[in-house]
């Protein structure tokens, strides 16, 4: 390989603006990658990395229009969004209605501070974001009342079968 | 042989194109802005411009105004007709720029995940917004970089990771990725193909080693352009497998193959040899 054509050179000899554009980009891409988070537009493209063993239990996340299961490609929206957002719902219930993203502010500015003070209501969600989750969900389908179990799964013979259930919502 | 030279125009329509099919797709997925206008729950995560945006309060206004959010989807809309139209002026490039960044913070706050499938449009936009010849060819080339960077670390986050060395892995992945889909419909033909490949965790481990050693392989590119046309069609197969085994739809990001193709662009103080 002949050094002197390699992109970075070739590029320091014939565009050095851009050259000190790219190099910040490479630094900090470098950064946040040994830092483990994601800031715009440095990304770490680590999916499906951590390892998965196998469980007992599969959680799933299950949505009832009357006494319908409602299959989240049946919503009129995009299958994914609408599992992260069922997904997320469950999470904040878990969490006792605390944005996780509050420990992340906490954590970075020090808890009780004035700059975490002000960032917390601008950046995480409260307890009047179930209300509108509710609001939301009432747009979706054709029946208002929806009903969201907790299900736990075990994979037996092959496919999956029920254990138990929890409402919700 | 001599062929036709690449004009940067070429280049930006297919980016122009890919936009415009983003855009429909979006609207047929009901996650345009307009369209997410209520919705409940936002997550920030750690991203550092995620918090700036959203302490600046812009996707809270958007999101509560159902009509900002219309006007800023039909802009983003009229700008990809237009990019495919006529020639592509860095101020319609810079507003596109705009208006998609926007999207996309919101977009990703709002599905509360943080994926990544819009990250091949959002880089390759900085190109609409380069008027000056050589400055967008020496980006294109560091776009190719970039996307051998994508490939390759993804290699390197599951060897570090150590999720190569489960036995399991691409089993247990199907489970969580699918019992959704399995648990809704247990009887479809889509199911019994997953199910097969979630009860034989050697077959399925296969396939995982098969996109680990395809990712692996884009190291190749960091050296030589020679194999960039196989790279593509290893890009490409990667995606279609994606899409396959875990539904995920990467074709917004697949505009990263455009990097592979051999296209002659050429700038007034490069030699032929040294041709992109």
């Amino acid at each position: 390989m002949n050094i002197e054509n390699t992109y970075m050179i070739r590029l320091y000899r014939t565009h050095k603006k851009l050259f000190a554009v790219v190099t910040v980009f490479i630094l900090f891409q470098l950064f946040f990658t040994i830092k483990g988070v994601e800031t715009l537009p440095f990304f770490n493209y680590g999916m499906y990395s951590t390892p998965v063993t196998k469980q007992n239990t599969y959680k799933n996340i299950s949505i009832y229009n009357g006494n319908k299961k409602m299959p989240y490609n049946k919503t009129g929206i995009s299958a994914y969004f609408f599992g992260y957002q069922l997904k997320y719902y469950d999470r904040f219930l878990l969490q006792d209605s605390t944005d996780y993203v509050k420990m992340t502010i906490e954590s970075r500015f020090g808890k009780g501070s004035k700059l975490t003070n002000y960032l917390c209501p601008l950046l995480t969600n409260d307890r009047s974001c179930i209300i509108d989750f509710s609001n939301w969900l009432n747009r979706i389908g054709e029946h208002k009342s929806k009903k969201i179990y907790r299900e736990n799964y075990q994979w037996v013979k092959n496919t999956f079968k029920i254990i138990n259930k929890e409402q919700i919502h | 042989m001599e062929t036709s030279r690449t004009s940067p125009e070429h280049i930006k329509r297919i980016i122009y194109l890919f936009l415009l099919g983003s855009w429909l797709l979006r609207l047929y997925q009901g996650v345009l802005l307009y369209q997410l206008a209520g919705a409940s729950f936002v997550s920030v995560k750690a991203d550092n411009s995620f918090w700036i945006y959203h302490a600046l309060q812009i996707p809270e206004y958007i999101l509560g105004n159902q009509f900002l959010g219309l006007f800023l989807d039909l802009i983003w809309l009229i700008l990809s007709i237009s990019g495919l139209i006529s020639k592509s002026g860095r101020k319609k490039g810079l507003l596109m720029f705009a208006v998609f960044i926007n999207y996309y913070i919101i977009y990703h706050s709002v599905a509360t995940h943080h994926e990544h499938t819009l990250n091949g449009i959002l880089f390759m936009l900085l190109l609409i917004t380069i008027s000056n010849n050589k400055t967008f060819i020496l980006c294109f080339e560091a776009l190719r970089y970039y996307v051998l960077f994508v490939m390759f670390s993804a290699f390197l986050w599951k060897l570090f990771r150590g999720s190569l060395f489960e036995a399991g892995q691409m089993s247990e992945i199907l489970k969580h990725q699918h019992i959704e889909y399995i648990t809704s419909y247990p009887d479809s033909g889509y199911s019994n193909f997953i199910c097969y490949f979630i009860s034989k965790p050697i077959i399925s481990n296969l396939l995982w080693y098969m996109g680990w050693i395809t990712e692996m392989i884009f190291i190749v590119g960091f050296f030589t352009k020679k194999y960039d046309r196989w790279l593509g069609i290893l890009f490409l197969a990667f995606f279609v497998m994606n899409y396959i085994l875990m539904n995920l739809c990467f074709i917004e990001f697949c505009i990263f193959l455009i990097v592979f193709w051999p296209w002659r662009l050429q700038y007034e103080d490069i030699t032929d040899n040294q041709l992109y």
